[in-house]
């Protein structure tokens, strides 16, 4: 039963994955020429990260071609980690915010589009392709080929 | 006493004669090994959840990338997490300094002031990072993720000649080293055990967060979380590289690989997190109101008497005596007498670093200790303040810690030796290679 | 009379869960006397009998090498339970099965609990319960803890482990006759240093070892009862004679004769 369904989800892991090193390449290089772009802060272990999510996701292009199912721990734990980072750094706008909010000296000159970092942009776009592929949840479509 | 007299006359015999312990063991797996070829029949192999999520965590080449981003992720967390509740607390403090600094009585008032709310209430301010760090790893502990670390660690720790176990009690040197130097105990084998106790103050306790906090903050603020981090792994690093030293000059022992079962990974609750984190905490809270406030009074009274009396200029007062003293010691690594004093009263305790400089700077000119650090080191200094903090000599209740588990006073002088020579090593290249890209 | 039940298992196996299944809301924590370690009391009544449960820290084993391995090998020697429960994680059979083998060598009323059945049904593994509990000689119950399955069964089974002269008793007269450790009747247990009192009738162990072990076995707890008669008064032989051979520091310490301990540590596998 590997059909379209398990061909579309190598396609979409493969463009998840590439997009995370691209971005993680990125965020290197400019750290090393210095030039912030918004979006884009300058962190290099941040985009180290970013590489590390894209090599999850790309060794389970490898796997899936062997087995399906193989794969599909790979998507899942390159989601697990890119969700990690994702909502890390959503705490780190909401105390920020929070420090805003109460006008502590530090914070007078903050606004969220300084905290804007690619593990909150690349996430989401990640996941909506997932849910596209719809194999997100390799159980149900264990289920679904047992049924 | 006399019994545990015997007992330790007895430890050679001991080491001989595990054979019997090993064939008993032998003997128990080969009944249970019976007993599941009668009672058990395994099931066509099937993927599991957990299954799926060990062919990623534990992967050859991912596991240790991985296990990096979980820690980063966690340090990145704890600081970010924190800092808004820290200023905060900081800024009550500062109110209530100011109060208290009304009071006619000038000695009373520097008391109050300079020495028990600069200093007890500068550590309070490092409550929020403490509690978060242990909301953290009770997290990652509950989820079962954290054995799998230890599993991935393994076989970097068998490379270098270590056992696997030995990184368990070494996490646990991220909140207390004497819990680590306890929890060796449980590591087998004379050797391995020795060397991780050897090495487990490498490992940077809570006690010493507040300096990499404070330092990070104020050097590095845009990059503070990932400081931290490095800290943290250097800390790991530096372990590892001695224990694989120590296993090949001082012991000659064969290791085994690590045979450990990883359980089922679980959703944690919210309750045992927090329970775990209450508990560090409270702990963390115990030791601020105990003997970090009898310490802060003992800097306040040396930093403000000299062999004048009271009300002397700092530079006339016993600290700055004593400071004077070590300081070219330190001199090469461009620590100056206000922060050799700190790490003379770090011996005590690590938080007591942060404390002595607070109350010190607070009694030399009544300025905010980030403003009178960014005035007085360079950032390289403050970098290597704070490495030469996580590797140098362990603090008075992990000495005796390691004089109780090691039973001798010479494996203790090793530990407190070997860690001030890593120490000052380690700050020096920072200086070094700081002098080179800094210029 | 309160029937002294206690949970014991490897970390991880549910047994928290199964303790507070058990007894709701009728348990108290606290510490044990000198130790950081966590100590959970709680009570339940079954047919009209009360049991006191005791959930015992989470152990591979019981070599008093750690503080929680410490806390249950004391409370299993120096408070014998009238029944204790092994909880197993079914799904681990292997590993788990290690300490319930340590326990037989406590000679112990043992109840086997093959917990998180539910997650060896999942993967498909069978386990033959009633061939278990005849190997074992010990009473096997499958639970589900985290779905309350099985917890009824539990209790049953808990209550027709405990002897009947226990339940039978009224805090009056012998429990048993003072023994004389004849024969395979291991009545060995003195009663100054029984929580009862009385002496104890020891389970005869259900699993012996490979017949070269068993016999320096013997050999030891023969010595003992040439010369040392009181160490042998407060613990089971057999159980003795294994520390011994497994060079435990806790149980040398205790032999005052050194020249009976020489004795003792030539005997060697």
């Amino acid at each position: 039963m590997d059909n379209g369904n398990g061909y579309r989800l190598t396609l979409l892991t493969a463009i998840i994955g590439l997009l995370y090193i691209v971005v993680g390449t990125i965020q290197e290089i400019l750290f090393v020429i210095q030039y912030p772009v918004f979006g884009i802060p300058l962190d290099p272990i941040q985009a180290l990260l970013l590489l590390v999510v894209g090599a999850v996701y790309l060794t389970g292009i490898n796997h899936m071609r062997i087995k399906l199912e193989e794969g599909y721990a790979f998507v899942l734990v390159g989601s697990i980690l890119a969700g990690l980072i994702f909502i890390l750094q959503i705490i780190v706008i909401g105390t920020n915010a929070l420090g805003w909010f109460l006008q502590l000296e530090d914070w007078s000159g903050w606004t969220i589009w300084q905290d804007i970092t690619p593990s909150i942009w690349l996430f989401p776009f990640a996941m909506v392709l997932l849910i596209y592929a719809k194999t997100f949840d390799p159980l149900k479509t264990r289920h679904k080929e047992e049924t | 006493m006399t019994s545990y007299e015997q007992s330790t006359e007895l430890e050679e015999d001991f080491i001989d004669d595990s054979d019997n312990q090993i064939i008993l063991a032998d003997e128990r797996y080969r009944i249970i090994g019976d007993i599941l070829c009668e009672a058990y029949e395994p099931g066509k192999e099937k993927w599991t959840l957990s299954d799926m999520l060990d062919k990623v965590f534990l992967h050859k080449y991912l596991g240790i990338p991985i296990f990096l981003v979980i820690m980063w992720a966690m340090f990145h967390f704890t600081f970010q997490a924190s800092v808004v509740f820290m200023v905060i607390i900081q800024n009550s403090f500062n109110w209530l300094g100011d109060l208290v600094s009304q009071i006619p009585i000038p000695w009373l008032a520097s008391l109050l002031s300079n020495g028990i709310i600069a200093g007890v209430g500068f550590i309070l301010s490092f409550v929020p990072p403490v509690f978060f760090l242990y909301l953290a790893i009770s997290i990652l502990e509950d989820t079962g993720y954290l054995s799998r670390a230890a599993f991935v660690m393994d076989r970097m720790m068998v490379k270098m000649g270590l056992h696997g176990r030995s990184f368990i009690p070494l996490l646990l040197g991220f909140g207390c080293s004497v819990a680590a130097v306890m929890a060796a105990r449980t590591v087998e084998g004379r050797a391995n055990r020795y060397t991780t106790i050897l090495v487990s103050p490498l490992m940077s306790c809570a006690g010493r967060l507040p300096l990499y906090v404070l330092i990070a903050g104020i050097f590095f603020p845009t990059i503070a979380g990932t400081i931290v981090f490095l800290m943290y792994i250097l800390g790991i690093v530096m372990a590892i590289i001695m224990a694989s030293i120590f296993k090949k000059t001082l012991f000659e022992e064969e290791t085994s690989p690590l045979l450990m079962e990883l359980s089922m990974y679980q959703v944690p609750t919210l309750h045992g997190a927090v329970h775990h984190m209450w508990e560090r905490g409270v702990l963390f809270l115990r030791q601020a109101g105990t003997y970090l406030l009898a310490g802060s009074i003992v800097i306040w009274v040396l930093s403000s008497f000299g062999p004048n009396g009271f009300g002397v200029p700092i530079q006339e007062s016993f600290v700055s005596i004593v400071g004077q003293f070590v300081q070219p010691l330190f001199a090469p690594l461009g620590f100056d007498w206000r922060i050799v004093v700190a790490l003379i009263f770090g011996f005590m305790a690590k938080e007591a670093v942060v404390q002595s400089l607070a109350i010190i700077y607070s009694v030399q000119s009544e300025t905010a200790i980030a403003a009178s650090l960014l005035a007085n080191i360079s950032p390289v200094t403050a970098l290597a303040l704070m490495v030469f903090v996580l590797l140098y000599v362990p603090c008075i209740a992990t000495i005796g810690a390691i004089r109780s588990e090691t039973d001798s006073w010479k494996w203790t002088a090793l530990t407190i030796s070997y860690q001030m020579v890593l120490a000052y090593l380690m700050a020096g290249l920072v200086v070094f290679l700081g002098g080179i890209f800094v210029g | 009379m309160k029937i002294k039940v206690a949970l014991i298992g490897n970390p991880n196996v549910g047994k928290s869960v199964i303790f507070n299944n058990l007894t709701g809301s009728r348990q108290h924590t606290g510490n044990w006397p000198g130790k950081t370690v966590e100590k959970k009391e709680g009570y339940y009544v079954y047919k009209g009998y009360e049991f006191e449960v005791v959930d015992l820290p989470g152990v591979y084993s019981l070599n008093a090498l750690s503080d929680d391995e410490r806390v249950a090998r004391e409370y299993l020697i120096d408070h014998r339970p009238d029944v204790v429960v092994d909880i197993v994680n079914a799904g681990q059979l292997e590993r788990n099965l290690y300490l319930t083998l340590l326990l037989i060598e406590y000679q112990v009323n043992l109840v086997v609990v093959l917990n998180m059945q539910d997650v060896v049904q999942a993967k498909g593994d069978r386990i033959d319960a009633d061939k278990l509990s005849k190997i074992l000689k010990a009473p096997v119950v499958t639970t589900t803890a985290t779905k309350k399955k099985g917890m009824e069964e539990l209790k049953k089974t808990i209550l027709q482990a405990v002897p009947v002269e226990i339940l039978e008793r009224d805090g009056s007269g012998a429990i048993h006759p003072p023994g004389d450790g004849e024969s395979d009747d291991h009545l060995h247990y003195h009663p100054k240093y029984h929580h009862h009192g009385q002496y104890e009738r020891l389970k005869p162990p259900s699993i012996k070892y490979d017949t070269s072990i068993e016999r320096k076995l013997k050999i030891i707890v023969g010595m003992l009862e040439e010369e040392d008669r009181e160490i042998l008064d407060r613990f089971p032989p057999r159980w003795l004679a294994l520390r011994i051979l497994e060079r435990d520091p806790d149980i040398l310490s205790m032999i005052q004769d050194p020249a009976l301990k020489t004795k003792l540590l030539e005997v060697v596998l």
